[in-house]
């Protein structure tokens, strides 16, 4: 328990909540292959408090957010929350690969709440329809591998009058993720595969500023990079050449082939993308 | 020796040998004039055989070849591919087949058989070739056990010497193997469903028929047309052959491919023994049962070098987070194929890392991801074996969020951690017991993980508690829990009828989407927004 206990309560009116929709951080890279959508949404932000949200819910910090869309499928990998109660309490949320993993109360040291989280590397698969390769038609399982590891720091500041009380802070999550796309299948005499090497996410990006309970607007900037979609998908059929007595190939069709977008961020706002990432 | 396994063991070599189609003793009664094909004979009296596998089958045919005794088969195999309608590669093969017992030894018997092709013709979108000259292969050696099912096989090179076959020769092999088992419900291309009727029986002679229905692990096969027939006398064998046709429906067309073989009787020779004594090494053992239903996928899987993985997985910290999560998928698949003695390398190489170390993060996330129970078992160890809060939660954070089954004693670690006071590992437990539930396959043990969680339910008074046990109820993806999830779906607080809808998410769309559909509406924020996380996982399994 924190040395902020519950009898300090600090309370803020509904009324003032503030929503900070105008301040969320999305960076999002879509591309089509076989007609299907991949890509990455991923999410930086201040807490969002509705103005419907009950004052005893009401919390000051950020969020880190990161969906993966993989041949259409929607599926969030990460969903990270760190904030501070209206009851100065700290409190963490994580959501890592579509479940629900912790509720670690952050550290209270040196007048801050702090998490160091460094999150298992996760898989998760899920089959697609077939894709077309040459002559046949696979069944391919695609998915996501990704890493995570997330600090946070939140410092509450009391103000008078109470509702102008905010919390300064930042969220820095470092967070990878990988497609993989596996299919391969043999029948008799023809053989057939798809693969992928695909870069959905690399990002070192960090979200910090000072955010209220609704007395005062969030000043938020941020730093790091975030690149985001690369790689390319790849398909292959071969025949077996009795001749040489071998696997002969046939078809090799690049299904896709993508760049990478790099965004750089500076502390104080987002830059235009397409500059290298490290 | 009874006779019964002998006929059998004899029956399923014979069938292998059965692959090719001797043109010089006639056209196959599977091939018209103008190369098409068709079903082997299907007249005559029919009699319904019930049951294929694992049946003797009283025939007349004797046992395998004699010492001293050596059977010579002709062979020829057609396989030909058409795509939207249009020839696309035409194949034969054509050759010998010799067969011979090479000793016994315990409950072992031996046989070896040599394949001589002296035919080759290959027509590729138009274009003939034809090669006729010959080409042996290596020995190829069985080893039957005492009720004449094949135990293994290997090979042996025409010097005797022992080599590792290539990939193409293994599948060559495997092609074999795959007619050897006329009598069992598999054949290389998996687990299929058959039917075998006696066509006629004699004193001496016996004709069998077997019919594929289906293949179990291809869906994809339309059009099936496995046919095949076994002709017996009282010496041997004297003819196999068959015909499999299927098509693989695709987006612009559909890929037709039409097989057949044909093995007949040529004549039999005396042998001084020329290889009976012959040292035949372990060439090739088979890989997999071919009848295991593993993806093609899986078989693909990486091995890693036991010599070289461990600089490789003690230098991941130093890649590129790409390379390093290639590198986690390769090992993930590795241990899913079975390599199990990755998983001291891993383990090992956690120790003196915290947490948050990319070293730990990976190693603890692999073991989790991975459906090798090996792997699971060490997960657990690794959790008894700390008293580091931090490095248990990462450690319950892998058992929830990794794809792997659990270890099954898990469920008497996490009662005891659930049983203890609210917490950090409180909490993570209860998810991790939620997640278990989601991945235990044996009917008993989810049974019994849902029994925890539904007493961990039931003693949830406070918000919080409640909040907990619906955020494992979602891990679990389990209906049990369904009518306790509509229950607080109806609460006062919104942040648990959020929770309440979060926890929808894995369950079928009957039972989640009205749910959702009402959550959508909720005049609270959160409530709708969690309405939209939970749709996202309501998509179907295959699009």
């Amino acid at each position: 328990m924190s040395i902020f206990t519950r009898n300090f309560t600090l309370r803020v009116l509904t009324a003032l909540v503030l929503s900070s929709s105008t301040f969320a951080g999305e960076f999002t890279e879509e591309r089509t292959a076989l007609g299907k959508t991949n890509g990455i949404s991923y999410d930086l932000s201040p807490v969002t408090n509705p103005t419907d949200t009950p004052a005893s819910d009401v919390k000051a910090g950020f969020t880190a957010a990161l969906k993966a869309i993989l041949f259409g499928k929607d599926r969030s990998v990460l969903e990270a929350q760190g904030s501070v109660t209206n009851l100065l309490e700290g409190e963490t949320d994580f959501y890592w690969g579509g479940f629900r993993v912790w509720s670690t109360k952050p550290q209270f040291k040196d007048g801050s709440f702090v998490v160091s989280a460094g999150l298992p590397t996760v898989s998760m698969r899920a089959p697609i329809a077939g894709v077309p390769v040459g002559p046949v038609t696979l069944r391919v399982d695609a998915g996501v591998n990704a890493e995570a590891e997330i600090d946070l720091k939140l410092t509450p500041l009391l103000s008078i009058p109470i509702q102008f009380t905010s919390v300064r802070g930042e969220l820095g999550p470092k967070v990878s993720a990988s497609g993989f796309v596996e299919g391969y299948a043999k029948w008799l005499i023809i053989r057939a595969g798809v693969g992928a090497e695909l870069e959905l996410v690399r990002a070192n990006a960090k979200i910090m500023g000072q955010v209220g309970f609704g007395g005062m607007p969030p000043v938020i900037s941020y730093d790091g990079f975030i690149n985001l979609v690369a790689g390319k998908i790849y398909a292959f059929a071969d025949y077996f050449n009795v001749l040489v007595w071998k696997w002969t190939r046939a078809f090799e069709p690049i299904i896709t082939d993508w760049k990478g977008k790099c965004i750089d961020l500076v502390p104080g706002g987002t830059p235009p993308g397409g500059v290298a990432c490290p | 020796m009874s006779i019964a396994p002998a006929l059998k063991a004899s029956i399923i070599l014979s069938f292998i040998a059965a692959l090719w189609i001797i043109p010089e003793l006639g056209r196959s009664s599977f091939m018209e004039m103008d190369g098409s094909y068709r079903s082997p004979a299907s007249v005559g009296p029919q009699k319904e055989v019930p049951k294929l596998e694992n049946e003797a089958h009283a025939t007349v045919s004797p046992l395998w070849p004699v010492k001293g005794e050596r059977w010579i088969f002709r062979f020829e195999r057609k396989v030909s591919a058409e795509f939207q309608g249009k020839s696309w590669l035409k194949l034969t093969l054509g050759g010998r087949a010799s067969l011979e017992p090479t000793g016994e030894f315990a409950d072992h018997r031996f046989f070896l058989i040599a394949l001589e092709l002296d035919r080759l013709q290959m027509v590729n979108e138009g274009v003939s070739t034809e090669k006729n000259e010959k080409r042996s292969f290596p020995f190829v050696r069985f080893d039957i056990d005492a009720s004449g099912k094949l135990r293994e096989m290997r090979w042996v090179s025409l010097t005797g010497e022992v080599k590792a076959p290539s990939e193409e020769d293994s599948d060559f092999v495997k092609d074999l193997v795959s007619q050897f088992l006329f009598f069992e419900n598999r054949s290389r291309l998996g687990t299929a469903k058959s039917t075998l009727k006696v066509l006629a029986k004699t004193e001496t002679n016996e004709t069998l028929h077997k019919t594929v229905l289906k293949y179990e692990n291809h869906p994809e096969f339309s059009n099936l047309e496995s046919e095949h027939e076994w002709v017996s006398d009282t010496h041997r064998i004297q003819r196999i052959e068959g015909t499999e046709n299927y098509s693989l429906a695709g987006a612009t067309g559909s890929f037709d491919q039409k097989t057949s073989y044909r093995w007949v009787f040529n004549s039999s020779e005396k042998t001084e023994s020329v290889v009976t004594d012959l040292n035949l090494g372990t060439v090739l053992k088979l890989e997999e049962d071919i009848s295991s239903g593993k993806r093609d996928s899986e078989r693909m899987a990486k091995r890693f070098d036991l010599k070289s993985f461990p600089t490789q997985w003690s230098a991941l910290a130093a890649l590129a987070p790409h390379d390093r999560l290639r590198l986690f998928g390769e090992v993930k698949n590795a241990l899913d194929g079975g390599q199990s003695e990755l998983v001291s390398v891993i383990v090992k190489s956690l120790d003196g890392n915290t947490s948050t170390s990319l070293e730990w993060r990976t190693g603890v996330g692999v073991l989790g991801a991975s459906s090798n129970p090996v792997s699971a078992e060490a997960l657990l160890n690794l959790y008894k074996n700390t008293n580091v809060e931090d490095a248990k939660l990462s450690i319950l954070a892998a058992v929830t969020s990794g794809e792997g089954t659990p270890a099954p004693d898990w469920k008497r670690t996490l009662e005891a951690e659930v049983a203890n006071e609210a917490g950090a590992i409180h909490d993570a437990s209860l998810f991790a017991l939620g997640s278990a539930i989601r991945k235990e396959n044996d009917s008993e043990r989810k049974k019994d993980l849902q029994t925890l969680l539904w007493s961990e339910v039931r003693n949830s008074n406070s918000d919080s508690s409640q909040l907990a046990a619906l955020d494992a109820i979602g891990n679990s993806g389990s209906a049990e829990f369904y009518t306790y999830v509509k229950e607080r779906f109806s609460s006062s607080n919104p942040s648990i009828r959020a929770r309440a809808v979060s926890a929808v998410r894995f369950l079928a769309s009957d039972l989640a989407q009205p749910i959702i559909d009402t959550a959508r509406a909720d005049p609270a924020v959160i409530v709708r927004k969690a309405a939209e996380w939970s749709k996202r996982f309501q998509e179907p399994a295959t699009q």
